[in-house]
């Protein structure tokens, strides 16, 4: 069973990006799809001679510029939720944690709702990106640093209540997982205050990107997430030896020769670029980065060297499939994203939670 | 350079006189207002297995802690090999300096081997050797039949084992459970979850390394196995070091009733003619 689930992840992911291209509010039918599909991977377009040519080049343009943008992006930012879910988890050795844990998240959209009030719903364009994506990434960003420098050192208390006797002069997890709570608080509160004196257009805007969504996918946002996320994504994976290390604890990790306090730092700032651009580019999806992992885990077991990877593939799969309903399921108008992942993702995570008794984390 | 030189003198001089693999030298460590170490210094010889007793809170674990560049130390220094612990990189001090914590902070649903298998960790000798290795002492700790349940699942004793066999494989080189050049093994109370057969075959496979050269420093509560086993033995009293000697000068009924400030007698095992401590 756990050698199959790879084998099964690698040969949906093509099957799922399909689907997202060929699934969606305009209806097209299968021969048609088929008949594009060369179209759309040489960037061209088909001759419009006749009527019906017309209609097919109409549709390759829904195909490339609308559904393939969007379905790229999903997969990219469901799969860095994912991974950056499980690295987490690993790195607190908490399967509580997930991305948002180090701030990130509520750090993002404070920093776009700040970009909101501070310049109006009237969207300042920036290239063709709002100011909105550029303020959520860099309050996710703000955030983390926060977190994580509040964390490290002896700070303003004495040590002698401290966690840990031996991170007193590093960054101590438990430190790190409250800080982290304290910072959302303070965002959250400052994010409310802020709505409470923005006007009725902001304020939707503000709710509807809380929600998280990927109908303003677009080239350039796929580009930039190629740019920033994939790398992000793939330095991630290189840290499955360190990250099983961690699991036995830090001292452990520390004697069995892992740079403890770097690999700490590296991965809370892969970490933190991968989600801050994610939510930045989508809003806020809930739910692939705390329950992926978890569903990996339970199918092939704690080892990071297959985990990280299932879980981006996983993470792809679940928000492209998610993506999709979102599109059909009140069509002609969209479901917000993250709402869907939480209806798909949750009945299932239940029905493996109970299905696997023994899974044996406390 | 300098541990070649060490390695030849120690073939040509007798056990008594040879060079300290590990120096733990004017060791001090406060926290708060209590000094938790005073001013320890100890000279860990190759090829011994040494127990270091004390009662609760003597400073057992800490001493463990500035050997293993766990603590940073603002007086004394250890070193290993000749070279300060604190300046050695982590990976480099992982190849030569192995240790067992009192308690494992693993909740994650690991299998038993790939635990063990983490003990490889800092080598790049293949997974063929690695394999065999973790195989070999899988066996001798006798967990071999539960390498495939995940160690969660484990009892104490057996998860004890399991971090054991970790541990251990670290400082071997071979299936022969040859240990690596200058190495050091530090445990920290691992018999207090073992049945007693357990304890004395691991005391047996601790005995069995250090005589292929390891340096072995086994914190311990039992005074019996220390003194059936060990080469030397320290004690600790209130982060003092009260002795630093062979078995029989160090388990002497004077020695263990000012330590532990309780009434003993101590006779000699009638089989192995060890010390022996009866209350």
């Amino acid at each position: 069973m756990s050698k199959l689930v790879p084998v099964i992840l690698i040969a949906l992911t093509p099957l799922i990006l399909l689907l997202g291209l060929a699934i969606g509010p305009v209806f097209i039918s299968a021969e048609q799809f088929f008949e594009l599909l060369p179209y759309v991977f040489s960037y061209q377009m088909p001759a419009a001679s006749t009527a019906a040519q017309a209609e097919l080049a109409s549709l390759s343009i829904i195909i490339t510029d609308i559904r393939l943008p969007r379905t790229l992006l999903a997969w990219l930012i469901g799969a860095a939720l994912a991974i950056s879910g499980a690295a987490m988890q690993g790195l607190f050795r908490n399967p509580l944690a997930d991305p948002s844990i180090i701030g990130v998240t509520s750090g993002a959209s404070l920093g776009a709702s700040i970009a909101v009030v501070m310049l109006g719903a009237s969207v300042e364009q920036l290239g063709g990106l709002s100011m909105l994506v550029l303020g959520a990434f860099i309050g996710g960003l703000l955030a983390v640093l926060l977190v994580y420098s509040l964390s490290t050192g002896s700070g303003i208390f004495s040590n002698k209540f401290s966690y840990n006797d031996y991170s007193s002069n590093g960054t101590s997890v438990a430190t790190m997982l409250l800080v982290g709570i304290a910072i959302t608080a303070l965002a959250g509160a400052s994010n409310s205050m802020l709505a409470y004196i923005s006007d009725d257009e902001m304020l939707r805007r503000l709710s509807l990107w809380n929600m998280g969504g990927l109908d303003a996918a677009n080239g350039l946002r796929v580009k930039l997430a190629l740019l920033v996320i994939l790398p992000a994504m793939l330095l991630l994976l290189g840290f499955w030896r360190q990250l099983d290390a961690m699991l036995l604890g830090e001292s452990e990790a520390r004697h069995l020769g892992v740079d403890v306090q770097r690999v700490k730092w590296l991965l809370i700032v892969l970490v933190a670029i991968a989600v801050a651009s994610s939510v930045a580019l989508a809003g806020v999806i809930g739910f692939v980065g705390l329950v992926v992992p978890h569903m990996l885990r339970m199918l092939i077991g704690p080892g990071h060297a297959r985990l990280l990877p299932c879980s981006a593939l996983a993470g792809g799969l679940l928000l492209v499939a998610a993506d999709v309903l979102a599109r059909v399921v009140v069509s002609p108008a969209e479901l917000p994203v993250g709402v869907i992942t939480a209806i798909l993702g949750a009945p299932l995570f239940i029905v493996l939670l109970r299905h696997r008794r023994g899974y044996g984390l406390v | 350079m300098n541990s070649h030189t060490q390695k030849q003198t120690s073939k040509q001089s007798n056990a008594n006189s040879a060079p300290a693999r590990m120096m733990i030298d004017a060791v001090s460590v406060i926290r708060g207002n209590a000094k938790v170490l005073n001013n320890i210094s100890l000279e860990l010889p190759a090829a011994q297995l040494i127990a270091l007793l004390g009662p609760n809170g003597a400073g057992k674990t800490s001493l463990l802690n500035c050997a293993s560049a766990a603590i940073k130390l603002r007086e004394g220094k250890v070193s290993l090999n000749g070279v300060d612990v604190q300046q050695l990189s982590v990976k480099q001090r992982a190849q030569q300096l192995a240790v067992l914590p009192q308690q494992s902070a693993l909740n994650f649903p690991f299998l038993v081997k790939d635990v063990i298998a983490l003990g490889r960790y800092p080598h790049d000798t293949g997974r063929v050797v690695d394999t065999a290795i973790a195989n070999k002492l899988m066996q001798l700790l006798h967990i071999d039949n539960l390498a495939d349940r995940t160690y969660v699942s484990l009892s104490g004793g057996e998860k004890q084992r399991a971090q054991i066999a970790r541990v251990i494989s670290q400082l071997i080189c071979n299936e022969q459970l040859d240990v690596y050049d200058n190495s050091v093994l530090l445990l920290d109370e691992p018999l207090a979850a073992l049945d007693m057969p357990h304890q004395s075959l691991l005391m047996e496979l601790l005995q069995s390394l250090a005589q292929k050269g390891l340096t072995v420093v086994v914190v311990l509560h039992d005074l019996n196995l220390a003194a059936a086993y060990a080469d030397k033995i320290a004690l600790l009293k209130a982060g003092g070091l009260i002795a630093f000697d062979t078995v029989d000068k160090v388990v002497t009924q004077a020695m263990i009733e000012q330590v532990y400030d309780i009434e003993v007698d101590v006779i000699k095992h009638p089989k192995t003619g060890r010390p022996l401590v009866l209350r």
